[in-house]
């Protein structure tokens, strides 16, 4: 059996997938059209005097007015939790409740501040926190957090939310998360609920829920690893992403990884250079076997679809849900 | 109005269905009924795909038209356009869920339990397609609703990540892992 079929219908066809797709071929949806009491008539034409018209110009003209009002305002709104925050608008004034493209929030030691994050959710800005909106698109809602603590939680499509720091863009893939950053960009990810992904230029680090990651200014994202993990797996991952060349680097994390931080190990294959990726790879077959089809030839080479095959049976361990109470906490806060 | 952005390189573009959804989306709001024509003859493969997962085979066709109506008549309350597929996703297990709780119970299919003694390597020989789709409705739901998109409505890993709104990581586990256990249900050993 192979995956890329599974993935993509386009790619060269497995016999025993399109075994069942014959056999549940009757069953699929037969592109009926949509029913007319679906969608409701066009109403009757009414007549409508000349008072009439010029009402509804007035009222044109009047919501005209008010809609052009609304969209420089942008639907961003800052509720003040504790203390003053402050918000400056692009041209440098001081703006009230409404955050605008190209505003700055601001907390000190003492605030803290709630944004309401158009329609698709909320963020939290903690004491000594600076937080920029840069776009509010129909594609992306982009902004940059210059420093401090930021807690989101977004109900949107994957990568519609994306926070800019001095060292990783994280892209929302649909989840709640807390994301601190110093101004140099050194910091720390850690995600509560569903995904968000670190770039770095090429760099790509998948951080799921119960797992963090360091943002380092200059390298960028660091290896992740589970809330959980042993203060001896935390410690040799900030020696290693500090400075992966140090002798013994590799080593120290290989002997503190265990079962419960594969999402680490399967990172390391993608940073190692050939040579030390076998020895990673040998490490985590020990902990879960890859399936037949992931040689250790494939993944000394470095091959994508090798690596994202593996990722397809190690990930399920990797997510750690929050426990149901703190879930329904969350969306209701949401 | 606004000109849009160029993205950045780093950051991979969005899929243009988002952005085009929310245009539709919008439109459909405004009483367009051609945009609502339009959102309909986008997604109702995956509602279809969505209800077949939980819901009797006879009435899913019926389900389909009953979703969108419920829909149209709630778009209104639709918080981020560009959402409409999660959304609708959404409407459609609640009314596949309450369709099967007011369904009356129904015999057991006759082939609920294969034949083993066929391929030890593959599926059984003797198959039919009730067969397959009560044993794809025993997977877990979470791998059921992306392997019925799949096996059923016959769509691409990446369309199944767009309209549901999941990362296409979760979409290649989900699928990977639910054909596993459909394999299981089905009687033959996995990989």
């Amino acid at each position: 059996m192979t995956d890329d079929y599974l993935w993509d219908p386009g790619a060269p066809p497995d016999p025993e997938i399109q075994r069942l797709e014959a056999l549940l071929r009757p069953v699929a949806h037969a592109h009926a059209p949509l029913r007319r009491d679906v969608i409701p008539s066009t109403s009757p034409r009414i007549r409508v005097g000349r008072w009439g018209m010029i009402a509804a110009g007035i009222l044109v003209v009047a919501g005209g007015w008010f809609a052009a009002r609304y969209r420089a305002t942008s639907p961003w709104s800052v509720a003040t939790m504790q203390g003053a925050p402050v918000i400056r608008s692009a041209d440098g004034s001081i703006a009230r409740g409404v955050v605008a493209q190209g505003s700055v929030v601001e907390t000190d030691a003492r605030s803290s501040a709630a944004i309401s994050v158009g329609r698709i959710g909320r963020a939290e800005l903690g004491p000594g926190s600076r937080l920029r909106l840069l776009d509010v698109g129909a594609s992306e809602h982009r902004l940059s957090l210059e420093r401090g603590t930021m807690h989101a939680s977004i109900d949107a499509p994957p990568r519609y939310f994306v926070v800019q720091t001095a060292s990783a863009l994280a892209v929302d893939l649909g989840c709640v998360y807390t994301l601190a950053v110093d101004e140099r960009g050194n910091g720390l990810l850690t995600v509560e609920e569903g995904e968000v992904e670190l770039q770095h230029g090429d760099v790509r680090v998948a951080v799921l829920a119960g797992n963090s990651a360091a943002l380092r200014n200059g390298s960028g994202p660091g290896l992740p690893f589970p809330v959980r993990a042993s203060t001896a797996l935390r410690r040799a991952i900030e020696a290693y992403d500090t400075d992966p060349t140090t002798a013994g680097a590799l080593d120290a994390v290989l002997t503190a990884a265990d079962s419960q931080s594969t999402i680490t190990l399967w990172h390391l294959l993608q940073r190692a250079d050939p040579a030390s990726r076998e020895r990673v790879f040998a490490r985590l077959a020990a902990i879960s076997p890859p399936p037949a089809v992931v040689t250790r030839e494939r993944i000394v080479r470095g091959e994508s679809g090798a690596l994202q095959r593996w990722r397809t049976d190690l990930q399920p361990a990797w997510e750690i849900e929050p426990p149901l109470w703190r879930r329904a906490w969350l969306a209701m806060r949401r | 109005m606004r000109a849009r952005r160029r993205l950045p390189d780093s950051l991979p573009s969005p899929a243009p269905s988002i952005v085009e959804t929310a245009g539709l989306v919008s439109a459909a709001r405004d009483g367009d009924r051609a945009a609502f024509g339009a959102l309909y003859e986008r997604y109702a493969r995956m509602v279809h795909g969505v209800l077949l997962a939980t819901a009797q085979q006879d009435d899913v066709q019926d389900l389909v038209q009953d979703v969108f109506f419920r829909a149209l008549r709630q778009l209104r309350t639709l918080r981020e356009p560009a959402a409409f597929g999660a959304w609708i996703a959404t409407i459609a297990r609640n009314e596949a869920r309450m369709h099967h709780r007011a369904e009356k119970p129904t015999e057991e299919l006759s082939h609920q339990h294969p034949d083993p003694g066929g391929d030890p390597d593959s599926v059984p020989d003797r198959l039919g397609t009730d067969d397959v789709l009560h044993a794809l409705r025993a997977v877990p739901e979470r791998y059921r609703e992306p392997l019925t998109l799949r096996l059923v409505e016959q769509m691409g890993g990446e369309e199944i990540a767009a309209r549901l709104g999941l990362t296409h990581g979760t979409v290649r586990v989900y699928l990977h892992h639910g054909l596993r256990l459909l394999r299981e249900q089905l009687g033959a050993p996995h990989d």
